[in-house]
């Protein structure tokens, strides 16, 4: 999960990649069904799982058990087979995504999208890609701030918490945070030319906007000391300002930024 | 209450409140309509609710005219939407036992259309409803003993599934007139792993999930509107029918006209909503309190009904209403307004119906007395026998389809990342869905095949532009 949130777009949904990796929550009473029953665990029988039963959740539920402190003892053998399945799944379907946005290979989707414009059959105009863009940006924030962390926090419920066992669920927002930090700097292990660079031509203000949000919204996150599950109880000032802070960055993106790329996207 | 001006005001035009202007109904069948081009603006699919995206999220904005109060909804309602249900637990349950498909967004992926299959990802946005000989007390399909009304191929762990369907293609190829050859591919459904006998005379009908914007403006027509375009009988000659399907409403407990679903099955997105959750879910709401698997074998169910409540389905539905229209792109290019007019020339505006107007309803304000420009009729039309699934669906015969909407199909790439198109997507381009049409359809599909290669593509362009 985390980081590639922000490129929610393109082959992960288009190829229904996304549900086969991560769905929640985690179908419990199917999986105790599983592992208690006698079926091999064969390529073939993973893929005709329900998607609640196959990627990141489940496989963060069989390392890491219901309370978060299981250890190596406590797997039996059909849970580490089941285990070892999920992961080659898992493996396939994240090569086949990273594949498809590998841009050296001029049939992939990334060589269509870095391609957007007249001719493209998919990305006509640029416009189209850059908002595609931004509205991943967006998407993200909503989900994280709205759904991910809202949830559970209104209704002080931690079962609600999206993967709950690794106590984990901070780094994976913030994480979420920095996916639309990266794709804003068009910066993922080293620096290219991207939106960031549209908006300083036109406007330093909305970029030096966006960047302090992206920087207030991670602070917030890592204001909250405690796993997620606890936080929304004991916590609720600080989750209440890291909602408030991404909702703001979302705000800016989608009231800003995206009319911002619709007046100049095609220049 | 909803107060249909078309009936008021025959023969007249008005202004009302400086705002709304109401064109008076023509007479019945005279059709298409002719359009007074300083009355609406065609850039606009989904009228005042038109949405500039043309990205993948294009299918997947809110109203941008909206009340406070339907955009609560709506949130609350895109959420259940994309809701992942599970046997049991405290979040989400209830799946199954018996289902096709775990989430409204399995299927409707962006608020999109479906494809049939794709390599290692189960078949979950084509679903095949079925049948035997006769009909319900409403005149609805009569249901299948021990598979009910459609075929759930997934199960919760213990429960048995009901069977498995195999989809194989083989190529037939034929020549537009100008020597061009094409090819299209025509399906094979065979069922496989039944977990018992099937009759003899069962009937499948595969449906593949259609994307679901724009829904609360269709369901903004009026019935007398939809009536308009009826000529069951072709009194008016032009080999083009059209029939209103009648099917049961069961909140009002009469029939109404069906205006979604492949054959007008369903009178209302709060229907057509609550009948996906039980069909396709295993999710039971007041609508349909019983399960589908009620009286099979597979039947286990511990999760007391409804088990989705009446607060969420009535905002899942306001979701799927208040999705707007993307607006056109290109409209104005030369090619795609020569593609417009050959569209037309040829017949394919004589059951896509370029524009209706929705009526005028002030308790929903959204959706009141818009042009709209659906390319649909939302009638049943014969498109004869190769695409016919050879099964009734209340007033609709084995050859009927409903004119399915055009507008926003042109995203359909970039939505859905495939071309797929027709009821069961064996169509892999906007041509060959074209070239598929029969019955009241081949007169067009004729002409279309009798254009120069640049008309053809024309053609295409215009309905891309959509």
């Amino acid at each position: 999960m985390g980081k590639k949130r922000s490129l929610s777009f393109g082959p992960v949904s288009t190829e229904n990649i996304d549900p086969r990796i991560d769905t929640w929550p985690v179908n419990f009473q199917d999986l105790e069904g599983e592992l208690a029953g006698t079926q091999n665990f064969t390529h073939e029988y993973i893929e005709g799982l329900q998607d609640a039963l196959k990627g990141f959740h489940p496989i963060e539920y069989l390392l890491f058990g219901q309370n978060g402190n299981k250890t190596h003892t406590q797997f039996t053998s059909r849970e580490f087979e089941y285990l070892v399945a999920l992961c080659e799944n898992l493996k396939e379907l994240t090569s086949a995504l990273a594949t498809s946005w590998n841009h050296n290979n001029s049939n992939s989707y990334a060589s269509t999208w870095i391609n957007a414009g007249s001719g493209n059959t998919i990305y006509a105009t640029r416009l189209s890609a850059y908002e595609e863009m931004v509205n991943a940006m967006a998407g993200i924030c909503s989900e994280v701030a709205e759904g991910k962390m809202n949830e559970p926090f209104v209704l002080q419920d931690p079962s609600l918490e999206e993967s709950p066992f690794a106590f984990n669920s901070i780094t994976d927002f913030t994480n979420n945070i920095r996916g639309v930090e990266n794709v804003y700097l068009a910066s993922f292990n080293d620096d290219g030319t991207g939106l960031e660079d549209l908006v300083r031509q036109h406007n330093l203000s909305l970029d030096s906007t966006i960047k302090s949000k992206i920087q207030q919204a991670i602070a917030s996150l890592q204001n909250i000391t405690v796993p997620f599950g606890q936080a929304i109880v004991q916590q609720p000032v600080q989750v209440q300002n890291a909602i408030d802070a991404i909702e703001s960055l979302e705000s800016t993106i989608s009231q800003e930024l995206l009319p911002f790329v619709q007046l100049n996207g095609d220049l | 209450m909803r107060f249909d001006f078309m009936k008021y005001f025959s023969g007249k035009k008005r202004v009302l409140g400086g705002i709304i202007l109401v064109i008076a109904a023509l007479a019945a069948c005279q059709k298409p309509e002719t359009w007074n081009a300083e009355e609406y603006n065609e850039w606009y699919s989904g009228g005042k609710q038109t949405v500039w995206d043309k990205s993948a999220g294009a299918f997947s904005s809110i109203f941008p005219e909206i009340s406070e109060r339907n955009m609560f909804f709506h949130e609350v309602g895109d959420m259940a939407f994309e809701a992942t249900f599970v046997s049991s637990g405290n979040l989400n349950p209830g799946l199954g036992p018996l289902f096709n498909s775990v989430a409204c967004t399995s299927c409707h992926i962006n608020d999109g259309r479906g494809t049939p299959i794709g390599p290692g990802t189960q078949m979950v946005s084509l679903l095949f409803r079925m049948s035997i000989p006769g009909e319900d007390p409403h005149g609805g399909p009569l249901a299948v003993p021990g598979y009910g009304g459609q075929l759930q191929q997934n199960a919760i762990f213990g429960a048995l599934s009901e069977a498995q369907i195999d989809i194989s293609y083989s190529d037939v190829t034929s020549n537009y007139a100008d020597g061009t050859p094409y090819s299209l591919r025509v399906p094979t459904y065979t069922i496989y792993d039944a977990y018992q006998s099937l009759p003899a005379d069962v009937m499948l009908s595969p449906r593949i999930a259609p994307a679901v914007f724009g829904l609360g403006l269709l369901e903004a027509v009026s019935e007398s509107t939809i009536l308009e375009y009826e000529d069951i009988h072709d009194l008016d000659g032009d080999g083009i029918s059209g029939k209103a399907n009648y099917v049961w409403d069961v909140i009002a407990q009469q029939k109404r006209i069906g205006r979604f679903g492949w054959k007008c099955g369903q009178p209302t997105v709060l229907q057509q909503s609550a009948g996906a959750y039980n069909e396709d879910m295993g999710i039971t709401s007041f609508i349909f309190p019983v399960e589908s698997s009620n009286g099979q074998p597979q039947h286990i169910d511990d999760i007391p009904e409804p088990e989705i409540s009446d607060s969420l389905l009535y905002a899942v539905a306001d979701y799927v209403r208040t999705l707007a229209v993307p607006a056109r792109r290109d409209a104005d290019n030369p090619i795609v307004k020569q593609g417009k007019k050959l569209f037309i020339d040829i017949g394919c505006a004589s059951c896509h119906r370029p524009m209706m107007q929705t009526a005028v309803d002030v308790s929903f304000p959204e959706v009141s007395a818009q042009y709209i420009f659906p390319y649909t009729d939302l009638l049943l039309h014969d498109m004869g026998s190769e695409l016919a699934d050879n099964r009734p669906d209340h007033l609709a015969n084995g050859y009927e389809w409903r004119t399915p909407p055009l507008w926003g199909i042109g995203l359909t790439e970039i939505v859905n990342g495939h071309e797929n198109f027709l009821h069961d997507g064996r169509a892999r381009s906007l041509e060959e869905a074209i070239l598929w049409h029969g019955g009241e359809g081949e007169t067009a599909q004729n002409k279309f095949k009798n254009l120069s290669a640049s008309e053809r593509e024309a053609l295409v362009k215009f309905l891309r532009s959509l």
